[in-house]
């Protein structure tokens, strides 16, 4: 039972510390309960026997000796005040020497007897009922003849029952205040007790997603190893994000340095080479230069989105602003190309979005590589932002050829490329990348094909 | 046009600087950040190429310490780093452009070719043959007052003529210089481009000759 009650949310030291205290309060609600009524039964009985042991000195009282005869005068005033309490029942027994002088005969009683001073009190059953007895053995002389006397006298308990259970009544009632009161003292200990880890568990959920101080909350002594393991993990995590960070801002330098020279040499020997041979092999030099670097690129980005997405940082910033910054950057590299970036937007300049930027920009940047990389030459890119009352939407569409094995299940999987665009550079990442940031920024992303030989990638964003 | 470079990896520095001479531009060379404040102090550029991670510095730091003394030369930061908040942090602190390494020199140029087009009017580039200019600035064909427009690929392919006439280029030569070698070229790509801007020089005395089994060169009719 215990156990099972312990089974219940025992991961809540609130419930448990509740379970506890609620159990000891009525151990000791029990405890009290009986001791209470021990002593009161103890009492009754008490008082019963002072009264069966004045009727018996009462009785002692009224016995004489005539004539060498002895002689009783039934005391019928005690034996009816005896009675009168609680209309109990009274019996009683005199023998002189053993032999029956008066009274019930068959009272089942043969000894031990007391003396007057100390009368032995016991419990006896009779006519199916227990009676409470005092009994005595008293010493008279008649003539010269000492005579032993015993007396038993015996009362039924309906007074002391009925005492006893009213008394006990009220005591239950009493022990059952005094439990609710014990229990909402531990209701309230327990959320005392609790409210420190409460106060602290806030002072941590407060905190920003980039707040990585250490947390100095005044705790209880009980809780400052936690708070030192808290402490000691945020430190460690912030190293491994800070390691992270560097890791990638210079495992981007060193990749890209050495690619740089590879590619501008070979440009440059390209410029200047004359024979046919020669150039092919150059330009399978730059091509594998572009593709290891596409790759590592995409490599980067995908571990950066995944370092931003455990570690968001939100801010604000215009939307319209963000996306056309980008349509900037990417400009010379579409003119390169003959293509046209056609920027629309039903949005107020001022409309602002509240997510992290670089996790939005990097969707938005593989959306557009991927456009201007797709599109036919001398096509126009349309971007577009919009807005409805939940979110705001970035279309990018685009011409592109070799639609035929368009499969829009496919694309977003790592690694996955169409087969009709193999002489295109790319790593099969970006698109993953988009769904990660995406993800990551709560943000959705379609692409579709439209009629014709249209793309269309829609970014939906909350707002 | 007088190039400021300013990168520490000595082979890329060389390329860049070969490729920049090759376009009839001058170059300096600074290979870290205290000999490229010298020549910041002692001469003007048209245009600074800036590394960000130099042995003796951060790039940043020249940058800001340039814009503090109020010179405004246009600086493109190289830079091996993608993040967008990069890019954000340079241009705040005033950087005109952003290139990622590794580039192709058809990108930086047509980078350079748009900072400058922001920075100086019309007039600053021309380039004179025959009785046309060329403005690669604005990408505009001038003649007898009459001013056409010209996309990239064609302007680029007139600047290629303007920079070396009576030169015979291949058609392969060409393909190299205005297409990326990662982009899917149509077999009469060039001939296409050619034909066009064959329509743009019409009115001038200009004339892209095909040099049979050779390629094509600018030349002036008489």
């Amino acid at each position: 039972m215990i156990r099972k009650l312990f089974a219940l949310k025992t991961t809540s030291i609130r419930n448990r510390l509740l379970i506890q205290l609620g159990l000891v309060a009525v151990v000791i609600s029990l405890f009290l309960f009986l001791v209470v009524r021990l002593a009161l039964v103890q009492a009754v009985t008490a008082t019963q026997d002072r009264l069966l042991a004045a009727a018996v000195s009462s009785v002692v009282d009224k016995i004489y000796v005539v004539d060498n005869m002895v002689s009783l005068d039934l005391p019928y005033d005690t034996f009816s005040l005896l009675g009168a309490i609680g209309e109990d029942r009274i019996f009683y027994q005199i023998k002189d020497d053993g032999k029956f002088l008066t009274g019930y005969e068959d009272l089942p009683y043969e000894g031990p007897f007391g003396d007057l001073q100390e009368p032995i009190f016991t419990n006896i059953d009779y006519l199916d009922e227990t009676f409470r007895a005092a009994s005595i053995e008293n010493v008279i002389f008649a003539g010269n003849q000492a005579r032993r006397l015993t007396i038993i006298i015996a009362q039924s308990q309906n007074f002391q029952a009925t005492v006893l259970t009213k008394i006990s009544t009220n005591l239950i009632f009493v022990t059952f205040i005094f439990l609710i009161i014990a229990i909402l003292f531990a209701f309230l200990t327990a959320n005392l007790t609790i409210r420190p880890i409460g106060s602290f568990a806030d002072d941590v959920k407060m905190r920003g997603p980039s707040d990585l101080r250490k947390v100095s909350s005044d705790v209880p002594s009980e809780l400052l190893p936690l708070v030192h393991s808290l402490n000691g993990f945020i430190s460690r995590f912030r190293t491994a994000l800070r390691q992270t960070e560097t890791f990638i801002a210079e495992a981007a330098h060193h990749i890209r340095t050495p690619l740089s020279v590879v590619k501008s040499e070979s440009e440059l020997a390209l410029r200047k080479s004359k024979t046919p041979e020669n150039r092919e092999h150059l330009r399978n030099i730059i091509r594998s230069v572009d593709q290891t670097n596409r790759s590592a690129t995409q490599l980067l980005d995908h571990a950066m989105v995944l370092y931003r997405a455990e570690r968001p940082e939100k801010q604000k910033f215009s939307a319209h602003q963000a996306v056309e910054d980008l349509i900037n950057q990417f400009r010379p590299a579409a003119d390169l190309r003959d293509l046209d970036i056609a920027f629309s937007s039903t949005l107020e300049q001022k409309q602002q979005l509240y997510l992290d930027r670089t996790l939005l920009e990097t969707s938005l940047r593989n959306l557009l590589d991927n456009a201007l990389k797709y599109a036919i030459a001398e096509s126009t890119v349309f971007v577009d932002l919009s807005q409805d009352k939940k979110q705001i939407t970035v279309t990018i569409t685009n011409d592109a050829a070799n639609l035929k094995d368009f499969n829009a299940s496919q694309i977003f999987k790592k690694f996955k490329r169409g087969t009709e665009n193999k002489d295109i550079i790319g790593s099969g990442l970006g698109l993953s990348i988009v769904l990660e940031a995406a993800n990551a920024i709560n943000a959705t992303i379609k692409v579709k094909k439209l009629k014709g030989e249209s793309v269309c990638a829609i970014l939906s964003l909350p707002c | 046009m007088k190039v400021l470079l300013i990168e520490d990896t000595k082979e890329l520095a060389d390329s860049l600087r070969l490729f920049f001479e090759l376009e009839k531009n001058h170059v300096e060379m600074a290979h870290d950040l205290s000999e490229a404040k010298h020549f910041a102090s002692v001469t003007h550029f048209d245009i600074i190429l800036l590394d960000i991670m130099l042995p003796d510095g951060d790039g940043r730091d020249f940058l800001r310490t340039i814009r503090s003394k109020n010179n405004n030369t246009p600086v493109i930061v190289m830079t091996a780093r993608s993040e967008i908040s990069d890019r954000i942090d340079l241009l705040d602190i005033g950087a005109d452009d952003y290139i990622i390494k590794p580039f192709e020199f058809a990108e930086l140029e047509a980078r350079c070719r748009a900072v400058l087009r922001r920075h100086s009017g019309q007039d600053q580039l021309a380039l004179n043959y025959g009785n046309a200019t060329l403005y690669p600035l604005i990408a505009m064909l001038e003649a007898y007052g009459e001013k056409t427009s010209l996309r990239n690929r064609e302007l680029r392919l007139l600047e290629i003529f303007f920079n070396s006439p009576e030169i015979i280029f291949s058609k392969e030569q060409l393909t190299d210089r205005l297409f990326s070698i990662s982009e899917e070229v149509t077999d009469n790509a060039i001939e296409v481009y050619v034909g066009r801007v064959r329509k743009k020089l019409h009115n001038t005395n200009l004339q892209i000759e095909t040099v049979r089994g050779i390629g094509y060169r600018l030349h002036v009719n008489d």
